[in-house]
């Protein structure tokens, strides 16, 4: 898509290769729902304010699409409709979020009886569930784990295992039983986690306890042997910890699952104003490059320049909410670059300026902020001047301006296609009054 | 009476300004037009108005390969010796222990304790007639709720207290600073001006964080209309009135307040 036409509404629909619909939906705060953080916790959250003008959740939308999809395939025949046609859909008129939540929980088929962990899921369908590992979190409107809200921390790690539901089981931290000696007792008395006690268990047989849940088998002692010849948890001895590994070791070297591995590899970002001293190749070879124009590589001698974007405290994400907010707006109310006052002066700009800030793949107009905070790199001997830009802002909004993501590389690392924002090189040159 | 304080411990503010959009969000005042943030940095303003009763502060320090960021949050200090208070000609301002309170239905906006805060933190608002400036949140305080900015902060930066109790942790706080290699660490509002009923851990000199070393209340110029006043009244042989006038006022109002206290006891 063409931003440019987007933004002058100058884009015709028919020329676009597939059919676009904008459907009004209310923002999170408008609906009940769960988020999941990238700790694993997940959390609860009831509808704070209604929805403005004819806005629905995204559950509702979704929920009327389906509806009237199977009765747009009621009465087929063909074998490729039969999934459709018999989905298990049966969140009520007005869709439920806690029957959403239910489902996934997982239940016994029949009764609906909430699965209380994954352990009581059976292959021969007398159980249901939406994802496994969610099982335990949502036992019904009276036992929403995901609501728990108690903000203790016995152990002073940031546990906190009353506070929301950590999938799987609530267990908070993997591989725990690495918090303790290979006698079981903790590395550290003041950040204890978990550790053995002889006496513990229902038959005081000996258990692992504390304030986070064993990721491990409960009652295998530390000196436990391996089985020999067992499978699975029976292949592991009482001092391996990393249950999810062959071994139960953790593994520097890596011969399988990494895509460049098996050992870390130093690679210079795909734009760099110095090769590799580290190998001859300069940049991961292995990484995700669409070949497009968002894609074009600049070299350092047309964009001498490095660059970063980064966040600020006042917006979020693209600001499609904060930079609706007046009270933020009136924090940050603008698009700006920072810079040195040495690199400003080299390039005639002062505070205030309207600067350009160009890439291989784009240019956007910002105002210069001068602060000591961004400095030269020395890479290599050689100084390195740098720049940095918020990312928030975009074309619509109270607070309008140019985003930055138009001058970074859309790459995705090797293994998870994350992008590569953080690092890509620039020219930088004072712009005359808009 | 108010017995409670603000402590303020700059060590621990991470400059978010969560308190100037809870200021904003309890008191339901508007968004100001800011066209741009101060040059070179991330404060939005440097002046307390009467739609903006908290600002804060941000201060860079540059030495080599050392950088510091350093906050601090602004705004009415409810002094005990409140020239505000001293200066006003209605009683609309007033003291009720820590608190510096402004009673809106006697102020008629003469504007003699924007121009004497030491602070700045008074403003006229020229729409409502009357000055504006911090509450103490005392609407929520008197029900029990803490006042608006220190419930917002997500870093236990500002605390809210018994005020003896407030002074005792930022003693405490500025022993464990300098303990740590700050030198210049020191409290701000223990003793100054009688004592501010927002006490500081300041991790440097005041006046880095635009706070004055030594606040006294500053010189009002007599108004026009005050002025005209005294000398119609020397034209008559009156021109002792004003000050005779003043000073049995802020008598009164002493008066006043000791009896409130000894309504409490």
């Amino acid at each position: 898509m063409d931003m440019a036409k987007v933004q002058k509404h100058t884009a015709d629909p028919t020329k676009i290769g597939t059919e676009v619909f904008f459907l009004p939906v209310a923002s999170f705060n408008e609906r009940a729902g769960s988020y999941t953080n990238s700790g694993r916790w997940i959390q609860w959250m009831e509808k704070a304010v209604e929805p403005e003008g004819d806005s629905r959740s995204d559950l509702w939308i979704v929920d009327r699409l389906y509806k009237e999809l199977r009765k747009a395939y009621a009465g087929s025949t063909a074998a490729k409709d039969r999934g459709l046609l018999s989905l298990a859909w049966d969140y009520g008129d007005d869709p439920s979020f806690e029957k959403v939540a239910l489902e996934i929980n997982g239940y016994t088929y029949g009764l609906r009886e909430p699965i209380a962990s994954f352990a009581a899921l059976r292959a021969d369908g007398s159980t249901a569930c939406g994802n496994w590992i969610y099982a335990g979190y949502f036992q019904g409107h009276e036992k929403n784990r995901a609501a728990a809200r108690d903000a203790a921390d016995p152990g002073g790690v940031g546990t906190y295992a009353g506070w929301a539901y950590s999938w799987p089981v609530n267990r908070r931290i993997l591989y725990n039983r690495a918090s303790a000696d290979l006698a079981g007792k903790p590395w550290d008395e003041k950040r204890k986690v978990i550790w053995w006690d002889p006496q513990g268990g229902a038959q005081k047989a000996g258990s692992w306890v504390g304030n986070d849940v064993p990721d491990f088998a409960p009652a295998k002692a530390p000196g436990a042997a391996a089985k020999p010849g067992g499978k699975a948890l029976d292949a592991l001895a009482g001092t391996d910890p990393f249950i999810m590994k062959p071994d139960g070791r953790g593994w520097l070297f890596v011969p399988s699952g990494l895509v460049d591995g098996p050992l870390p590899e130093h690679y210079e970002p795909f734009e760099s104003p110095v090769g590799n001293v580290m190998s001859p190749v300069a940049f991961n070879p292995v990484s995700k490059v669409f070949s497009g124009a968002a894609d074009a590589k600049g070299a350092a001698g047309d964009f001498p320049v490095i660059a970063t974007t980064f966040r600020l405290t006042e917006h979020y994400q693209g600001g499609s909410e904060t930079r609706n907010r007046p009270w933020l707006i009136e924090l940050q109310p603008e698009m700006f670059v920072e810079m040195s006052p040495a690199f400003a002066a080299k390039r005639g700009i002062v505070d205030g300026d309207r600067v350009q800030v160009e890439s291989a793949r784009g240019s956007v107009f910002a105002r210069a902020l001068l602060t000591e905070r961004i400095q030269p790199f020395q890479v290599n001997g050689t100084s390195v001047d740098a720049v940095a830009l918020p990312w928030h802002w975009g074309f619509a909004g109270l607070s309008s301006g140019h985003s930055a993501n138009v001058l970074t590389a859309s790459i995705g690392d090797a293994n998870t296609f994350i992008q590569e924002d953080k690092a890509f090189l620039v020219r930088v040159s004072k712009a005359g009054p808009q | 009476m108010t017995t409670q304080a603000v402590l303020v411990d700059t060590s621990r503010c991470i400059g978010c300004r969560a308190c100037m959009v809870a200021c904003k969000e309890w008191n339901e005042l508007p968004a100001e037009h800011v066209e741009r943030t101060l040059p070179g940095s991330y404060q939005n303003r440097d002046d307390l108005t009467s739609q903006t009763w908290t600002v804060v502060h941000f201060a860079e320090q540059a030495s080599g390969d050392d950088m510091r960021w350093l906050f601090a949050k602004t705004q009415c200090m409810h002094c005990a010796d409140a020239a505000c208070v001293s200066v006003c000609p209605t009683g609309a301002m007033q003291k009720d222990g820590t608190l510096t309170y402004l009673d809106e239905t006697k102020c008629i906006g003469e504007g003699y304790c924007v121009a004497a805060c030491p602070f700045g933190a008074v403003a006229l608002d020229e729409g409502k007639g009357i000055v504006q400036k911090c509450t103490l949140c005392i609407d929520r305080v008197e029900h029990g709720e803490l006042p608006a900015c220190v419930k917002a902060c997500p870093a236990d930066a500002l605390e809210f207290g018994d005020r003896a109790q407030m002074v005792a942790v930022a003693e405490a706080r500025v022993g464990t600073l300098k303990g740590r290699g700050l030198a210049r660490a020191r409290t701000y509002g223990v003793d100054e001006l009688g004592g501010l009923g927002y006490v500081y851990v300041l991790q440097d000199d005041p006046s880095v964080y635009q706070l004055p070393e030594r606040p006294s209340a500053r010189p009002v110029d007599i108004p026009v209309q005050a002025r005209d006043w005294v000398a119609g009244a020397a034209a008559f042989g009156l021109g002792a009135i004003p000050v005779w006038w003043v000073f049995r006022r802020r008598t009164r109002l002493a008066s006043e307040a000791a009896e409130r206290e000894g309504e409490v006891r």
